[in-house]
């Protein structure tokens, strides 16, 4: 027995530092999932929720444009003006807030990628006073959460006397909320966007549009276009 | 026999073939023969000269001729052009979203190209369109871009068409010969009333001139009639279409139309001048141009507008 106390004394010893061990890596763990845990709550929480195209290292994209009423406006006999062509306006439509706010906003960088959406008289015009109007640029970089919500888009098209469309307008109602890293950024923007056909696109020639910007950092709170 | 048959069938066939196309022509005819006055344009919009207003020089002032004849419509109409009447410049700024219309007494006596000295309105009857415009444009020395004509039919389905004007008559009116009776005071007027409004020179003082002036009141208050009812670029759409339906243009045009309709829409009325060079008496029942005349023409060449440009 004497023998044997020496040999059986270590491991009597042995036995609590190793369960001690192991309860102190299991409240590690613990304690980390639960960090992760709330880590994970609070983004999505600060965020509200899931988004439609979220970006690795930013806050979801929420894009919403969808057709409204058409109104058609005829010098000869009166037709409808088409639903495929409808498409196409709300779509462009859609494409300008991608360009002109969710882009510059996301990026921190000018717009780019105008050319499908507007014409050569429209994108000089954006070089001018109007820029600052029509674009959502030069302001601070949106890292949370970014939506962009249009109410239905109105079209207004005018056909001439042989029945061909060559104008219609698009009304504008956009709301843009964006978190920013110390607030929040809120942009109205509401007018309407004049299109013309473009060999079987169209493309904005003119506008008639009002803004108005709040949010930290924001210097051009209100501006209206020419 | 057989011929003879056959000859008789190919006679009466031909017959019956012209009687029906006769028929079909006549038919025709008359569902899609011309249009009679009561389908007339209510207004001609010519491009007259180069247009100094474009998307490409948003910023150059345009200068647009305004001639109301007394052309009438319906058999009594005759070939004649008819005499323009009523004579207006109108100068618009769009930078500055103002404008100024400047009003040309009829029996004014100018120097008509190719004519010579002769009341300003015998050069829609000597020259047309062309000549009135190259008329004003030379006494004033601005390049006219675009005449709208009118006549008192047209004139009177405009009027209508906004929906009436709404005016200030600036005291009893009591002139049978145009038909304006109205006591003074705010009057909404439809379109044979604004047009007796606009002929009646009987109960102003000085006559001519100061009917001028009313038809340019008229204009500045259907301006704002029209800014009230057509709102927006749809709405500037909708009027297109009302007017494509009644205008005939001539050199240019819907997409042209709307560029002229947006700038005169963005104007307010309160920044529109009503302005009539200073006339005195001249030869016979003539009028002759006032002292101050060529400083006001000068003026209004510059920049569109006759007084301060902020």
């Amino acid at each position: 027995m004497a023998f044997l106390a020496p040999v059986s004394a270590p491991s009597t010893t042995r036995r609590p530092d190793s369960r001690r061990r192991k309860i102190f890596a299991l409240t590690g763990a613990l304690v980390a999932v639960v960090v992760i845990a709330i880590a994970i709550w609070a983004i999505l929480l600060r965020d509200g929720g899931g988004g439609s195209d979220d970006q690795p290292g930013v806050g979801p994209t929420v894009v919403q444009v969808d057709p409204g009423e058409v109104v058609s406006e005829t010098v000869g006999p009166a037709a409808p003006f088409p639903e495929d062509q409808r498409d196409i306006l709300v779509r462009k439509v859609r494409d300008y807030v991608e360009a002109a706010t969710i882009e510059p906003l996301r990026s921190g960088r000018p717009a780019k990628g105008l050319e499908p959406i507007f014409d050569a008289a429209a994108l000089t015009t954006l070089q001018g006073p109007d820029g600052a109007v029509m674009l959502d640029q030069g302001l601070p970089e949106v890292t949370g959460k970014l939506s962009a919500v249009t109410e239905p888009v109105a079209i207004n098209a005018l056909a001439d006397g042989t029945g061909a469309w060559i104008m219609a307008s698009a009304r504008l109602n956009l709301d843009v909320t964006g978190r920013l890293d110390n607030g929040k950024l809120k942009i109205i923007r509401i007018g309407e966007l004049l299109f013309v056909p473009d060999g079987g696109d169209w493309k904005v020639t003119a506008f008639d549009v009002v803004v108005e910007r709040s949010g930290p950092g924001v210097n051009a709170k209100k501006g209206q276009t020419r | 026999m057989r011929r003879k048959r056959a000859l008789f069938l190919a006679v009466v066939s031909t017959v019956a073939c012209g009687v029906l196309l006769g028929a079909t022509l006549a038919i025709g005819w008359l569902a899609f023969g011309p249009e009679d006055d009561a389908g007339a344009a209510w207004l001609t919009v010519t491009k007259v000269g180069e247009s100094h207003y474009t998307s490409a020089s948003p910023t150059q002032p345009t200068f647009i001729a305004i001639i109301g004849n007394d052309k009438r419509s319906g058999p009594d109409a005759g070939v004649s052009p008819g005499l323009g009447d009523a004579l207006h410049v109108v100068g618009v700024n769009p930078v500055t979203k103002q404008a100024t219309i400047l009003n040309f007494p009829r029996d004014l006596e100018v120097e008509i190209p190719g004519v010579g000295s002769d009341k300003i309105n015998a050069a829609f009857a000597y020259g047309g369109l062309p000549l009135q415009v190259e008329t004003l444009s030379n006494l004033i020395g601005v390049p006219i871009s675009y005449a709208v004509t009118t006549n008192f039919d047209g004139f009177i389905n405009l009027v209508n068409e906004a929906g009436g004007v709404d005016v200030n008559i600036p005291k009893d009116l009591n002139d049978t010969n145009s038909g304006a009776v109205f006591p003074a005071g705010p009057a909404h007027l439809n379109g044979d009333q604004a047009l007796a409004f606009a002929r009646d020179r009987y109960d102003f003082e000085q006559g001519d001139i100061d009917r001028t002036g009313n038809q340019a009141y008229l204009m500045i208050s259907a301006l704002a009639q029209l800014r009230t009812n057509y709102i927006g670029p749809s709405g500037t759409l909708r009027l297109l279409a009302i007017l494509g339906r009644n205008t005939e243009l001539q050199g240019l045009g819907l997409r042209e139309m709307y560029g002229l309709a947006r700038l005169a829409l963005a104007i307010d009325p309160a920044a529109v001048g009503n302005v009539t060079p200073p006339v005195g008496n001249g030869s016979g029942s003539n009028l002759a141009l006032g002292s101050g005349s060529d400083a006001i023409f000068a003026d209004f060449r510059d920049d569109g507008v006759v007084g301060a440009v902020p």
